[in-house]
């Protein structure tokens, strides 16, 4: 019996704690805390892609907790990795799903995508209490011309890279918010904020993935 | 795991035309045998440059194989040698492509040179290793051909 009251409660605190991905926008902001939203084109059609965020050190160059930052952990209620996408978004339209993820206020680096680590040049910023923080939008693709978006169908690799879809890197470019982006019914009187990009430099490549460099922040050409 | 541990000299000559290896089955000659050149930048910048670069590279895994079920246990196993194997190729490849990503966005340009140059550049510790490709890559005129990224 105390095993099982001990299971739950870990399963209930790690319920508390997680990030939560929101499928309709809520009709008010939790003081304490903190909101991502971000827009994700689609990869191809019908296929959608994920965002990883994770918290980051500044100073250190890397994930809170591992490698060069292994000694700067995040608390252990707080978030870790965050995975978003693809499902469980509060929007869709015109090949750009909109996801709204509540997180432990904090500083973020956008980590990777589904097979690339962006840890030789991402963007950081930070997520405060009470409010969202908006990503704007991004789109992420394979470096081999295949992808619908023109910011990144005009990038390819080497010959022989491209020959093994495995070892395609993707690219990723991030567009700031801007007024033409969208937003979901009913969150246009939720506080909201863009998210204030900085460069990352680097952070270790801790889930094994291809390397690449994020796109100039608001390349689309 | 990394491909690369301290001392894993062995090892480290898989991916070390520090271009291929991997490819070796499947280009020319040219393509075989590989460095990275940057003359303007500075001794000690090339050797952070290298380390940072294998050590990112080095932890690249590649996806996992799907399951496959049989009953029959000698074809389970051939089919577990075969995956096995197929990994392997594509865990060179993944290192291969990351690590040039990684020389060419820090500015880096690829040549080619020979097999012979190669075993000489790529043999020993990654200590003596590292001083070899370094030279290579402050040479001024680098001697081989201009390869893409």
């Amino acid at each position: 019996m105390k095993a099982f009251c001990f299971a739950a409660l870990v399963l209930l605190a790690n319920v508390a704690t997680a990030a939560t991905v929101m499928k309709v926008a809520p009709s008010a902001l939790s003081p304490t805390s903190s909101y991502i939203l971000v827009r994700l084109g689609e990869r191809a059609p019908g296929v959608w892609n994920t965002l990883t965020i994770a918290p980051y050190d500044a100073a250190l160059e890397d994930i809170r907790g591992k490698g060069r930052a292994k000694n700067n952990p995040v608390a252990k209620e707080a978030d870790r990795s965050i995975v978003i996408g693809p499902k469980s978004f509060v929007g869709e339209s015109e090949h750009v799903r909109t996801y709204l993820v509540a997180v432990t206020p904090g500083h973020y680096v956008i980590q990777g995508g589904p097979t690339t680590c962006f840890c030789l040049g991402s963007y950081q910023f930070d997520v405060a209490a009470g409010r969202i923080t908006d990503m704007g939008t991004i789109y992420l693709g394979p470096e081999n011309g295949t992808s619908p978006w023109a910011a990144l169908k005009r990038l390819h690799s080497t010959a022989d890279i491209e020959e093994r879809g495995y070892t395609v890197a993707e690219a990723m470019a991030v567009l700031p918010w801007r007024d033409t982006m969208g937003l979901p019914a009913g969150m246009a009187g939720l506080a909201r904020e863009p998210a204030r990009y900085a460069a990352a430099t680097r952070f270790g490549n801790h889930d094994g993935q291809l390397l690449n460099r994020a796109l100039p922040l608001g390349d689309a050409r | 795991m990394k491909i690369w541990g301290s001392g894993a000299i062995a090892l480290a000559m898989l991916p070390l035309s520090f271009s291929t290896a991997a490819s070796a089955q499947d280009n020319s000659d040219d393509d075989k045998y590989t460095f990275f050149s940057q003359p303007t930048a500075t001794r000690q910048q090339v050797l952070a440059d290298l380390d940072e670069c294998r050590d990112l590279a080095s932890t690249v895994r590649p996806p996992q194989p799907g399951y496959v079920y049989t009953p029959n246990v000698a074809a389970a196993a051939a089919t577990g040698v075969l995956q096995g194997l197929m990994k392997g190729a594509q865990r060179r490849h993944m290192f291969d492509a990351a690590l040039r990503k990684c020389m060419s966005v820090k500015g880096y340009t690829r040549y080619s040179m020979s097999k012979e140059e190669a075993k000489i550049a790529y043999s020993g510790s990654w200590k003596d290793m590292r001083e070899r490709l370094t030279d290579r890559a402050l040479a001024p005129t680098p001697a081989g051909t201009r390869m893409e990224p």
